[in-house]
């Protein structure tokens, strides 16, 4: 994405998030409670389904007894508990944030934008036609994440749609 | 004809002007293309489908079946547009349809004159012979005088999307039940969407003189969209057409944007497809007014009774100069109030004896109209009454047959309606879609009174089914108007009894195809065309089927109705497949060498949503191939460097990660040791070959498998399966580091050499032979280093964090032009590999054996893994089962051609007589000769024979030796050095 953000359009401003540890944390067979243990002393709890915790360094769930970790590096004690996988460098992410926000999202996700989908939520879902994630890290404000090679992609879908909803208000 | 102190919707201050027909009319702000019409007295619109009959603006909605017209706008045109859904816009400019040349003088209007000809079933029966006939003289004539409106082949740049929406209660129409609904349920705290197909709500009350505590029906439903705009939980999607319901809660919408501006912005979408998931919906679809199929029903000027007073009291618009209404109810009668209120006189005739007139306006009871006569539209009609046949002239006659609920979308997963005697009408069958309820006028009620309480007492019982209850808001108060109705379908008489308007459809179609004995309602359907245009049928079907249903002796409800399927409206391909076009229609994925690749000019291949370079292009060559063979010779005499980043990685943990891969490999892994990698192929269940790659052993219970680029998410698909349904009980975890790590290929002789400019150490053949794995450093920073080859070269691959991969691809091509080398792309890529005799998935094809592929001693005895028991299957070992082989021409002709059959000489061709195909064929400038590999049937037990390869494309047939698929350095040495 580097090179096509920050972008504005309308009333929503797309940016890429600078590059940040990120961690896939997979508790082995039986260990989910320690791993829930040594991620609360990293003072993060452990997100259920659908849920993102944490402010600033945030943990999140990605799939079935998985979740990613951003922003901080993981301790000892979390690599004894669980496969830790490095994926700081395979996804693209992007923060998208202003009033309009809800309104692109719904143009290339299929997610519940309502309000239940506030701060504290996050979805592993199809973003456009590819996979990926959407975490709402603040009112009117998410991120979005995609595989790194389609960073370009992301861009191009998130750029049709805020024009189209700048359209659609009369902001274009 | 405009008629003052009336029409709300007007802005008579707003003067517009637009072209119809190259003919410029004047119109105001707020006007539909069909109001401006009428106001001026065009009366003629365009031609009918079939026999080009003279046909007029008929209703004011969705349904209209004949006012479709082609709509220019900058590049665009949009054909079959409903005049009466267009609101007009300064030097809007249309054309009527289906006329040439020119819609008051139509050369095919001589179809009406033949029309005892052309009834029913006529192409069926015409067409038949002489059957050559068809494709080359009949299809041709019909396609071209066949069809509404035409499309634009170019694509016109014009933007649409789709958009998903959620909510608790998704309010299907916002007349007076949809908005007592809605209302009803916003107080109750749900999210509720209230869709309605107009650019304003109200509904029916916007067309009648009704007031609602004491405002006109038209303010009153002004001030509930202020009401229900302050309520943040109720959202009011106008011009919203809900097109379908589906399953779970879903439906379609299509939403119409910037209809009214001339030159809207050019990211404005034109049409927004939502996908709306609701947990439980309220059809608030209100119905339709139908008409009566008398003789020359189908004349201009002939209109349904409701639009007639709608026109004029949402336009100023009267319909005429001298109005008559026809009805068989008493609805109808309130056209004669409200143009009598607007000074126009007017004259009713009902077809009820007993009927009474309810105000000062000329009634003939028990009258029936049985003919209508004026060229291009209506002068006159004829009626009878009391056993007189008289005739009135006018210029507009209003009809009204009664009025049918709009019960198509609870019709949408197969529910039938129910018929219903007192409106002589179908109703909707009550839990036809789950979740799904219906009120107001749609359910069958006829009074504005009960149709407004209805939308409260439906929606608060919505409400209560989900736990959310609140007071319910009071009902507004409504004067009470009459409903009686006596059904009358079809007046005989001289002439045609028109029922649908789009397609052509006579009473006498409907007849003649009982008589044919095509009785069954979908069969009559079918052989007549009714109901089949884009209007679907709106207007015609229940008075088709109430005409079949007397033709045939039945009752209606025994007749029943035809099927309704989504959409409710035409919904444009272009809203559908919305995105779907230049880099929307599928994912672009690149690699971190993409701009140093795209810089030195390299074509680009698609492989998966990748794209990757075919090959390098030096100045002086002219072709692909003077590339390709460069770059091959490069890479056996000095050194290249590819990114391989693209095939799938997939990291491996835990304490079962060993035994897991023995179970999805047919080789062994657990005993691989830290530091080594392993050739492996994977088995679907059914004993064919998924996919093959490398697997390394970075640490203890630590493992990475590679796959091939195209296979890489199938693969990890079929990991899952396995782990999650086949052996829940093992301590793995995966995950896909594809797009974690950048990976390039050093293959060549001095490869070692690249290596040892790039890494921070260097590498020595003894300590990292072939097959070694381990962790290195680049620039300070983790590096992993592989020791495989799918060159047969000394080569290496290199993964670093995809962070660096660009620095690190130009570090190491840089080191490679020292060493005489450089980039090599996917055609050289693949010839190194036919040269070695190496798989793709051109020969794993998901049809091919580990036995075909002569690596049936690599599916391990001494244990069990996925597939191996289905590959035991005896079919699958006959020997005369097709096996790789490698291809070269022995011939005068040299060309080998992939996809190409394989025969035995001096055979036939004929597929019974195939011996096998090529799979993957290059020219090979190492071994001066055309490659291939492929399959032939016992081919290892025939290396030697020559065979002869058919191509009928290009009309080749080459004589080729079988001979063992490693064509080079067969015992691998260049491999080890």
């Amino acid at each position: 994405m580097h090179g096509l953000l920050p972008l504005t359009i309308g009333t929503v401003t797309a940016a890429e998030v600078p590059q940040t540890p990120i961690w896939l944390v997979a508790p082995f067979m039986g260990k989910d409670s320690q791993a829930a243990k040594a991620l609360k002393k990293m003072g993060l709890a452990w997100p259920g389904p659908g849920e993102l915790s944490g402010d600033g360094p945030r943990a999140f769930a990605f799939s079935h007894s998985q979740i990613m970790v951003v922003g901080r590096a993981l301790t000892k004690e979390i690599n004894k508990t669980a496969a830790v996988t490095d994926q700081s460098d395979a996804w693209a992410v992007m923060d998208l944030s202003g009033p309009g926000v809800r309104d692109v999202l719904a143009r290339i996700t299929g997610l519940p934008l309502g309000a239940a989908f506030g701060p504290g939520c996050a979805a592993r879902c199809q973003v456009a036609h590819m996979s990926g994630a959407v975490l709402c890290v603040g009112q009117d404000q998410f991120q979005v994440m995609v595989f790194r090679s389609m960073g370009p992609t992301l861009v191009h879908e998130v750029q049709t749609a805020m024009e189209s909803v700048a359209a659609l208000a009369g902001n274009a | 004809m405009r008629v003052e102190g009336k029409g709300h919707a007007i802005d008579r201050t707003e003067k517009l002007s637009f072209q119809f027909d190259g003919k410029t009319i004047g119109g105001f702000a707020g006007d539909t293309l069909a109001s401006a019409l009428l106001a001026n007295d065009v009366r003629l619109v365009g031609r009918s489908f079939k026999y080009h009959r003279a046909r007029g603006i008929v209703s004011m909605g969705s349904e209209e079946p004949n006012a479709l017209v082609t709509l220019k706008r900058g590049a665009a045109v949009v054909p079959n547009a409903r005049a009466t859904m267009q609101p007009i816009y300064q030097n809007l400019v249309a054309h009527s349809q289906n006329a040439w040349p020119s819609r008051s003088f139509d050369l095919l209007a001589a179809n009406d004159l033949i029309s005892p000809f052309l009834g029913a079933g006529f192409y069926y029966k015409t067409f038949m012979w002489p059957q050559s006939f068809w494709e080359k003289v009949y299809e041709p004539v019909i396609r071209r005088a066949a069809g509404l409106g035409a499309l634009v082949p170019t694509y016109d740049g014009a933007r649409f999307e789709k958009a998903d929406a959620h909510c608790d209660v998704l309010v299907i129409g916002a007349g007076p039940a949809g908005l007592m609904a809605a209302l009803t349920l916003g107080q109750a705290g749900l999210d509720v969407i209230l869709a309605d197909e107009h650019d304003a709500v109200g509904g029916q009350l916007l067309l009648e003189t009704q007031t609602l505590d004491g405002l006109a029906g038209p303010a009153w439903a002004e001030e509930m969209a202020t009401h229900l705009a302050s309520m943040p939980n109720v959202r009011v999607m106008l011009n919203t057409t809900v097109t379908g319901a589906y399953d779970q809660g879903d439906f379609g919408a299509l939403q119409r944007h910037g209809l009214d501006q001339a030159e809207p912005v050019h990211t404005l979408p034109e049409e927004t497809f939502w996908r709306i998931s609701t947990r439980r919906a309220v059809l608030c679809a209100g119905a339709q007014e139908r008409h009566i199929a008398f003789p020359d029903n189908d004349r201009p000027g002939v209109m349904m009774a409701g639009a007639v007073r709608g026109y004029l009291n949402k336009f100023g618009v009267a319909a005429g100069q001298r109005v008559a209404v026809f009805a068989n109810n008493d609805s109808a009668h309130q056209t004669a109030l409200d143009l009598a209120a607007a000074g126009q006189s007017v004259t009713v005739l009902d077809s009820r004896s007993d009927a009474a007139a309810q105000g000062d306006y000329e009634l003939l009871a028990g009258a029936q109209v049985v003919g209508t006569s004026g060229r291009q539209g209506l002068r006159k009609i004829t009626f009878t009454q009391d056993g007189n046949t008289r005739s009135l002239a006018c210029d507009c006659l209003g009809v009204s047959g009664g009025w049918n609920p709009m019960v198509h979308l609870t019709c949408h997963m197969n529910g039938r309606p129910t018929w219903d005697e007192d409106i002589a009408s179908f109703v909707p069958t009550p839990g036809s879609i789950p979740g799904m309820v219906t009120a107001g006028s749609c359910g069958g009620l006829m009074e504005t009174s009960a149709v407004l309480a209805d939308g409260v007492n439906v929606a608060a019982a919505v409400a209560k089914d989900l736990g959310a209850v609140a007071p319910t808001p009071p009902i507004p108060a409504t004067d009470a108007r009459p409903t009686g109705l006596e059904p009358l379908w079809h007046v005989p008489g001289h002439g045609r009894g028109w029922l649908d308007f789009q397609n052509d459809v006579t009473t006498k179609d409907v007849q003649q195809a009982a008589q044919e004995n095509f009785r069954s309602v979908e069969h009559m359907k079918r052989y007549t065309t009714q109901g089949m245009a884009p209007d679907q049928g709106k207007m015609s079907n229940v008075l088709a089927l109430a005409v079949l249903a007397d033709a045939t002796g039945r009752g209606i409800p025994e007749t029943g109705t035809t099927t309704f399927r989504p959409p409710y409206v035409p919904v444009s391909i272009a809203a559908l497949g919305a995105g779907a076009h230049g880099k929307g229609f599928a994912p672009e994925r690149f690699t971190t060498s993409h701009a140093a690749t795209v810089a030195r000019k390299a074509p680009l291949i698609e492989a998966g949503f990748w794209y990757r370079p075919s090959y390098f292009p030096q100045p002086g060559e002219r072709t692909w191939r003077d590339s390709c063979d460069r770059e091959v010779a490069m890479v056996r005499s000095a050194v290249g460097v590819c990114d391989v980043s693209t095939l799938g990685k997939i990291d491996i943990q835990g304490p079962d990660a060993g035994a897991f891969l023995d179970l999805v490999y047919t080789g062994r892994f657990s005993t691989l040791k830290v530091g080594k990698v392993k050739y492996g192929l994977m088995l679907r269940e059914d004993g064919f070959v998924l996919d093959d790659g490398t697997t390394a052993c970075l640490g203890e219970n630590h493992f990475l498998m590679t796959t091939t680029t195209a296979a890489a998410g199938q693969v990890m698909r079929h990991l899952e399966f396995v782990h999650q349904c086949l052996r829940p009980d093992f301590n793995v975890s995966f995950a896909s580091v594809t797009e974690q790590w950048a990976q390039f290929a050093v293959a060549g002789p001095k490869s070692r050499a690249v290596l040892d400019a790039v890494l921070d150490a260097p590498v020595t053949n003894k300590a990292f032979p072939v097959m070694g794995c381990g962790d290195f450093s680049v620039g300070g920073q983790n590096a992993r280093l592989f020791r495989i080859s799918f060159s047969g070269e000394h080569a290496y691959e290199l993964a670093v964090p995809a962070r660096f991969g660009a620095a690190v691809f130009d570090a190491l091509l840089a080191a490679a032009e020292q060493q005489g080398g450089g980039p090599y792309g996917m055609e050289a890529l693949n010839v190194l590999r036919i040269e070695k005799g190496f798989i793709t998935h051109a020969e794993i094809d998901g049809r091919v054996t580990a036995g075909d592929l002569g690596m049936g001693k690599m599916v391990a005895v001494s244990k069990d893994c996925i597939g191996k028991t289905a590959s035991a299957r005896p079919g699958l070992n006959d020997p005369d089962r097709a096996q790789l082989v490698g291809l070269k021409p022995v011939g005068a002709v040299k060309k080998i051609l992939a996809g190409a059959h394989l025969f035995n000489a001096g055979d036939d061709v004929h597929r019974t007589t195939d011996q096998g195909h090529v799979t993957s064929a290059c020219f090979s400038p190492t071994l001066d000769s055309t490659l291939a590999l492929g399959f032939l049937k016992n081919g290892r037990a025939r290396i030697g024979e020559t065979v002869v390869m058919v191509e009928h494309l290009n009309d080749l047939h080459v004589q080729v030796e079988v001979c063992d698929p490693v064509f080079f350095d067969p015992d691998g040495g260049r491999l080890r050095d």
